[in-house]
């Protein structure tokens, strides 16, 4: 996971401006991951999710000059990916399908009552959880947990009101518990 | 659930790119780069859109005389429809040339400003 750190990100983007593309790829491989997690949050799907990621990753390239560095570049990213990706997002039409909780499961393979779950599939059907929720509560749900950012935060990169973003999480932490219940019943203990 | 037994969970929802991610994105910005209309270009648009509206005028002032050839300094003889159809081409050419570095730019601003 990327750690959050504004000096070395602030000094990379400079060199960013200035034509170096090896300080470039050193931001897509600190940031890639995190941020195709956001992307799929509101994408549901890995390709498509991978899609819109380079596409933003494009864009950051293209308008690494008009960074002023009043915010933090990683907020900086996570608003153009989000931005990017509901975009996408609406160009498929899907937004009116997945504004609906989704009740539908794909199974990874069959877990019985005696075994634990492996790491590897735990990651599987964490991911699966998170594909139920709606995008925005898994968007808000990913940037606080899995990126550390806080409501404050949220707010700016989303650009959603103080409370959806709470009532976002709130609900969003409810139905991540229920999905995972649904899916794994009385093995959601061994998540922990 | 608690809220650290939960982000310890939610810390496993992340996804990770494909291995070829960051190749194939660089091979994209160089490609982008190669198509990128350079700041001279940028800098000329004006310049040639003039030069063939000039050509247009002249085209048209030929047309409108009545003159059957085109004499040059006493020694190029032109006649009136070889000399249209060189300015015709040379027209063509321009303006085909803007269109190309019109679609290049609009596209290159479309994507700065997504």
């Amino acid at each position: 996971m990327a750690i959050r750190d504004n000096d070395t990100d602030a000094k990379l983007i400079d060199r960013v401006k200035e034509g170096d593309d090896r300080a470039f790829v050193e931001l897509v491989n600190k940031y890639k991951d995190l941020s195709l997690s956001l992307a799929h949050s509101i994408m549901k799907d890995r390709d498509k999710a991978e899609d819109v990621l380079q596409d933003a990753f494009v864009k950051v390239y293209e308008k690494a000059g008009s960074f002023k560095h009043q915010s933090a570049f990683s907020s900086w990213l996570y608003r153009i990916v989000v931005n990017t990706a509901y975009n996408a997002l609406k160009k498929e039409k899907k937004y009116r399908e997945m504004e609906h909780f989704n009740q539908e499961t794909t199974n990874i393979g069959e877990t019985t009552n005696t075994d634990t779950i492996r790491e590897e599939d735990q990651k599987k059907y964490i991911v699966m959880a998170m594909e139920r929720l709606r995008p925005d509560e898994a968007l808000v749900l990913r940037l606080h947990y899995l990126c550390g950012h806080s409501i404050t935060e949220i707010q700016e990169i989303t650009g959603f009101g103080i409370s959806k973003v709470k009532v976002d999480l709130h609900r969003g932490r409810g139905h991540m518990e229920e999905a995972l219940e649904d899916l794994l019943g009385d093995q959601v203990k061994d998540l922990l | 659930m608690e809220d650290k037994a939960f982000k310890k969970i939610l810390l496993k929802s992340e996804v990770k790119t494909s291995e070829r991610f960051t190749d194939d994105l660089m091979k994209r910005l160089e490609t982008r780069k190669a198509e990128r209309p350079t700041s001279i270009q940028i800098a000329l648009r004006p310049a040639l859109w003039g030069l063939v509206t000039v050509e247009m005028a002249v085209l048209a002032l030929f047309f409108l005389v009545p003159m059957t050839s085109f004499t040059v300094f006493n020694w190029i003889h032109l006649g009136k429809t070889h000399l249209m159809v060189g300015l015709i081409f040379l027209f063509i050419l321009g303006i085909n040339h803007m269109l190309r570095l019109s679609q290049k730019v609009e596209s290159y601003n479309q994507l700065v400003k997504q």
